[in-house]
């Protein structure tokens, strides 16, 4: 990633003193004020445009109206915000028109304006320490904070359904401020930096704030006031920081220097500029283009070039905003694609890349480049999700689209308090049938609700999760029944849960704990995760389902200490994974090929080939997979020969014994037996109408309620077991020393048990078990 | 005391290159420190040569420099400058401070502007010297070559300039040149005698040389004759020497030939001893296995009469003996405590084909025949396979028998057992062995 720098003329500054702020319109113009008290209008290449509107005062500040969508940008709503610094703010309309002046708002200047997310209320903070709240046609709301220093910056924190959190400067601390005091959450106020800090930005979707000061760093903090990264001295003090609407990058403004960085602090670039300090940046709405305001009076432009893709053998670039490269590594050729207006988002994988510009969506074929698929789309698009079959775009207008790869509109899920613009690609998931999205409405974030694509409308799954949810990613691989969601909470603790099979009560299993980024592989099973600065692999998670003792032998971990805390996954194809360590260098890993072919042939049930795969691997892990996937596929032979070469002889027992069931439904009962399916067991012996067996699997597992209960239920017929069940239960308790004292048995205190007559009942249930099955 | 006064000023000073950062903050609180350090470096900018009391310990010395300050300020910019305000050193004097410093933010502004036009304007003249590059260029090397010229003789100019001054300071009279000149002549004359004298020494020496080298080049011929003469002389011992070098180099061979030939004898010697060790050995072998086996042969017939009558029941021993063999010989793979797959499948695919013989039954007898006694031995040898592991005491094989038994017992118990005969006792151990089974499960 570069920056591409548009700067004026030295000789023809439209501003003759300082420029002060800048801010994007919503229709991408640009706004800058200056200390010559004038408000010019610039288009998107940098040219300016005209001189808007006078003011009385010197400028400060200004910031634009938040609107949602390019729709609801209408006249009333194009209003932008000035602060002044005669204490006063004025609301100004796009075409120039004052709408309303606040004379003498704070003693002395008013230093930052701020909009919230939803545009309804307006902070204000001044010289003189204090921090107001004015609504959206500047009615004094409240005074929030009184502090003896100068507030330099100000802003809204991600707003929630319960509070929302305001966060200002204070000379060296940063301070958060819960909007109503009357909530549960305190003032948190911490030391920031060794000088004054001079600005502030908070991230609505990574959560992340970040601040800078006079000691020359930046900072970078989360929610909490954890700091993640903080940057070496710059020569002079950093006079401006600012979030990318995506929340993936800020950029970091100081004298005659632009800087790009990550989320996670490292640079992508840097830009010597001619314009004195930068006191103020600001993002176009679609991230991929910046203004930045220029303490000698100069408003320079930067554009976003050169950013990159990979995906196997290819490398799509773009170097400038309306062409795109395509290079093929294998073939060394390359395609050159040129679009008619500017790309917001694209992204390539499964075989497809999808480009979204400012107007239209391109699908195409890495196969075929020249038969591109095409749709138009209404507004900036946000996020694009890629999957085998199907992608998810969403922007603020339309929400939330699922379309395939013909340009075909598949699904628009919907549910309420739904609310795209504080979705990112950790918030949502795409599978072939089925998206997930972090329920940051009601739920606040605490819940995942899951749309079942094939049936068009939200399945009756909603996950509730005791934590806030922060990533969630579903699987690739296999039908809709395989469907598994992966899922790290505040805790950064990974869960697993198993989607898709309808159940009220999804079974979540903990996987592992200090989970800083995860990933599916695309047509495998497999799980990776950077557990604790680790790069772990599980080859196959859904073993949790299948035997929990068999986990650890399917995890690996690589310990070299490649890869560090925060690193991020970035992609997963095949057995290659790229890792984006914290200090934004990519490492490759890889995973083992072995499991990659296990899942092949496991797919094409050619359970032999698997066997003799195993056998030259000599793995336990793949042993491990193995038993998960045949027992799984109810493949018993093949579970226990691979349970034999794992010397769980347990377990190859319980094959053995399972094997030797006369009838397919006791075999499958016997089956999810093993994976603790107890509910699953009954109900197939039930429905085979297997009641003894049922009785007696209740019975071996002290389950004697229910043993009884069932026993009971068939008292009526041909043979009734409950002497079986009181039997058992009397001689259980011999066994353990102890008195009968539940009331449920006591009643069949009396019932006298003739063993004879119990044996021949059960061996006739036996004998009719076997004659069922040959028939 | 204004934010944007402040944010200003930091910011010029930060354009002008002033070494220290200054923060916003730093006026909030007096700082005349700051503003005297500020106040004379921006007045160094004005005039570098100016020259100011700078010292700033007492109230006075303060009052002072200020003074001073705004004198000069006032005389070299024309710039008002409120004392009472910057010793104040608070944000006002912010303000004041701001009012030269905006001065030299302009004209450093300028400046740069200036220097931007200045380039244009050689850039558009630049065009018109296109036309004729060959020209300048030579014109060039041209000027460089005459200026180095210049610079040489200039160089030289130094040492001249002395002695063209001396010259021209001498008093001047024609006697006194005429005199000169007249010592010059008889300095010359005396001169060329002098050389000429030389000149005719030389020539003598020259002569006395040549004759020298000649008579050196008569005594070499000499000597070369004389040495000829002497090569072809040959002396009178030298026929004899040679007839005693060709006796000598016979001798030598017939030397080497025999030295070898008894090198040969020896290492057949050798060989031949050594057969003869091995024959002894094999000799002595060979003999105390024949007496071993007549040793034995001898006890045989000894016992053989004694255990004449029980003939019989050894040869059974040693049958029922291969049999053990048999199968402990099966065992051992299945003792190493690892199953093979093919091994735990087995016994499996024995349940399994049960019910798949019987089916073939119908069918064809003979093939039941043919099988029937396949088979016998083998479920025969496993039934007594027990019972003589058991006896043998072998501790690995006993425990997976146990197993194996126990696992049988279940089978039996699950798949409702053909040994029908089995009473209530048995009921109760089995049902004993369903409480373990109840364990094991939940053990899972």
């Amino acid at each position: 990633m570069r920056l591409k720098i548009t700067e004026q003329q030295s000789n023809d500054l439209k501003h003759k003193d300082v420029c002060t702020a800048v801010g994007w319109s919503s229709n991408n113009e640009l706004y800058s004020c200056g200390d010559d008290k004038t408000v010019w209008r610039w288009n998107l290449n940098g040219e300016p445009l005209a001189k808007v509107c006078d003011s009385d005062s010197f400028i400060t500040d200004i910031h634009w109206l938040p609107v949602p969508t390019k729709k609801a940008a209408n006249t009333q709503n194009d209003v932008f915000v000035l602060g002044g610094a005669d204490g006063s703010f004025s609301l100004i309309s796009k075409s120039g028109r004052i709408d309303k002046i606040v004379k003498d708002a704070h003693l002395g200047a008013v230093v930052c304006v701020r909009w919230n997310h939803e545009g309804t209320a307006l902070v204000t903070g001044g010289e003189d320490g204090v921090l107001k709240i004015w609504s959206r046609n500047g009615q004094l709301r409240s005074t929030l904070a009184t502090t003896g220093k100068c507030i330099y910056s100000a802003t809204w924190g991600p707003p929630t359904v319960i509070e929302q959190n305001i966060l200002f400067t204070s000379g060296k601390d940063l301070i958060i401020k819960p909007l109503h005091a009357t909530s549960s959450a305190k003032q948190m106020q911490w030391k920031a930096h060794d000088g004054i800090v001079l600005k502030v930005d908070w991230n609505i979707l990574s959560k992340f704030i970040v601040s800078c000061g006079e000691d020359g760093k930046y900072k970078v903090w989360d929610s909490h006031g954890r700091n993640l990264y903080s940057s070496a001295p710059f020569d002079y003090s950093i006079t401006s920081v600012s979030w990318s609407p995506d929340g993936e990058t800020f950029a970091v403004g100081s004298f005659n220097t632009l800087k790009i960085c990550d989320k996670t602090g490292w640079a992508y670039t840097r830009k010597s500029t001619n314009t004195g300090s930068i006191l103020n940046i600001s993002w176009t709405s679609d991230g991929t283009q910046l203004a930045a305001a220029g303490g000698n009076g100069e408003v320079c432009f930067a554009q976003l070039v050169e950013r990159q893709l990979e995906w196997r053998n290819l490398v799509v670039s773009i170097n400038e905003n309306l062409k795109m490269k395509v290079h093929d590594i294998l073939g060394d050729t390359s395609e050159e694609i040129e679009f008619r207006d500017k790309i917001i988002k694209w992204k390539l994988g499964f075989g497809h890349l999808v480009v979204a510009t400012a107007s239209q969506c391109w699908i195409y074929d890495v196969q075929s480049w020249n038969s591109p698929h095409q749709f138009d789309v209404k507004d900036n698009v946000s996020l694009i999700l890629l999957s085998k079959k199907i992608f998810l775009m969403m922007d603020n207008s339309s929400g939330i689209q699922v379309y395939n790869y013909d340009g075909k509109l598949l699904s628009n899920p919907k549910f309420p308090g739904l609310r795209t613009e504080f979705l990112n690609s950790n918030s949502v998931s795409v599978s072939n049938d089925m998206i997930c999205i972090i329920d940051k409405g009601e739920a606040e974030g605490k819940a995942v609700r899951l749309f079942n694509l094939t049936s068009s409308k939200e399945s009756a799954e909603v996950i509730v999760h005791n934590m806030d949810i922060m990533e969630v990613a579903l699987s690739q691989f296999g039908p809709l029944s395989e469907r598994k969601l992966a899922f790290i909470d505040r805790n950064r603790d990974m869960y697993i849960c198993r989607v898709g099979t309808g159940s009220k009560r999804p079974d979540t299993f903990k996987l592992a704990t200090m989970v800083d980024s995860a990933k599916w592989n695309d047509h495998t099973d497999m799980l990776v995760a950077v557990c604790d600065g680790h790069f772990t692999a599980w080859y196959y998670p859904g073993i949790v389902y299948v035997d929990r003792d068999l986990l650890p032998y399917t995890r690996t971990t690589h310990d070299e200490s490649e890869v560090g805390k925060r690193s991020q996954i970035i992609d997963f194809f095949g057995t290659r994974c790229n890792v984006r360590r914290w200090d934004g260098s990519v490492v490759t890993m890889s995973v083992s090929p072995h499991p990659l072919i296990l899942y092949e042939l496991v797919d094409k049930k050619n359970w032999e080939a698997c066997l003799r795969l195993c056998r030259f691997v000599k793995d336990r892990s793949m042993w491990s997979c193995l038993v998960g996937m045949a027992i799984k596929n109810k493949e018993i032979e093949t579970a226990e020969t691979a349970l034999a070469a794992l010397e769980e002889v347990d377990k190859v027992q319980y094959m053995l014994k399972v094997k030797s069931i006369p009838s397919v439904e006791g075999r499958n009962a016997a089956m999810a037996l093993y994976m603790r399916n107890i509910d699953e067991a009954e109900s197939i012996l039930l429905q085979a109408g297997l009641m003894y067996r049922a009785i007696k699997m209740h019975i071996k597992l002290y389950n004697w309620t229910r043993a009884l209960e069932l026993a009971v239920k068939n008292k009526n017929s041909t043979y009734s077991h409950i002497d079986t069940v009181v039997w058992y239960r009397r001689k259980y308790l011999e066994g353990i020393n102890r008195q009968e004292n539940d009331p449920v048995f006591l009643q069949y205190e009396s019932l006298s048990v003739d063993w004879v007559v119990m044996k021949e009942k059960i061996r006739n249930e036996k004998e009719k078990e076997k004659q069922k099955n040959k028939r | 005391m204004s934010f944007r006064e402040l944010r200003n000023f930091t910011e010029i000073m930060r354009g002008l290159g002033y070494p220290r950062l200054i923060s916003m903050e730093n006026f909030r609180t007096p700082n005349f420190i700051l503003v005297s350090d500020v106040l004379y470096w921006l007045v160094q900018r004005y005039d570098p040569n100016v020259d100011i009391p700078d010292s700033i310990t007492t109230e006075q010395d303060r009052v002072v420099f200020l003074k001073a300050i705004a004198q000069l300020v006032y005389y070299k910019a024309r710039i008002k400058l409120n004392i009472k305000k910057l010793y104040g050193a608070d944000g006002y004097a912010v303000k004041e401070l701001l009012k030269i410093a905006v001065v030299l933010k302009d004209a450093t502004k300028i400046a740069t502007v200036n220097k931007e036009v200045e380039d244009e304007t050689t850039s558009a003249n630049r065009d018109r010297f296109q036309d004729n590059v060959k020209n300048i260029r030579s014109l060039a090397t041209e000027l460089t070559e005459t200026g180095t010229e210049l610079h040489n003789l200039l160089e030289e100019e130094l040492t001249l300039r002395k002695e063209r001054q001396d010259a021209v300071s001498l008093p001047h009279s024609i006697d006194d040149i005429k005199k000169l000149i007249a010592d010059k002549n008889n300095e010359a004359g005396e001169m060329i005698n002098s050389l000429t004298e030389s000149i005719e020494s030389l020539h003598k020496n020259e002569e006395t040389l040549i004759e020298k080298k000649n008579r050196r080049y008569h005594e070499l011929e000499a000597t070369k004759k004389r040495y000829n003469l002497m090569k072809n002389f040959r002396p009178a011992f030298m026929d004899e020497y040679e007839a005693k070098e060709k006796e000598l180099q016979k001798l030598y061979t017939s030397y080497v030939e025999r030295y070898r030939n008894i090198e040969y004898l020896e290492n057949e010697l050798e060989k031949y001893r050594k057969a003869e060790a091995e024959q002894i050995e094999a000799n002595k072998r060979r003999l105390a296995n024949v007496r071993k086996r007549l040793l034995e042969e001898e006890k045989r017939i000894m016992h053989a009469d004694i255990l004449d009558s029980d003939e019989e029941n050894t040869g059974n021993a040693a049958q029922n003996k291969g049999q053990g063999n048999g199968a402990n010989r099966n065992r051992p793979r299945a003792a190493s405590g690892r199953r093979p797959a093919q091994r735990t499948t087995g016994p499996a695919n024995g349940n399994n084909q049960r019910p798949m013989r019987v089916n073939p039954n119908g069918n064809g007898r003979p093939d039941l025949t043919q099988m029937r006694p396949q088979q016998q031995p083998v479920v025969k040898g496993n039934m007594y396979g027990d019972d003589d592991t058991e006896d043998e005491g072998s501790t690995e094989t006993g425990e997976y028998e146990s197993r194996e038994s126990n696992n049988s017992e279940e089978s039996e118990e699950s798949q409702d057992d053909e040994d029908e005969d089995d009473s209530e006792d048995d009921g109760e151990s089995e049902s004993e062995d369903d409480d373990d089974d109840g364990n094991r499960i939940d053990d899972f």
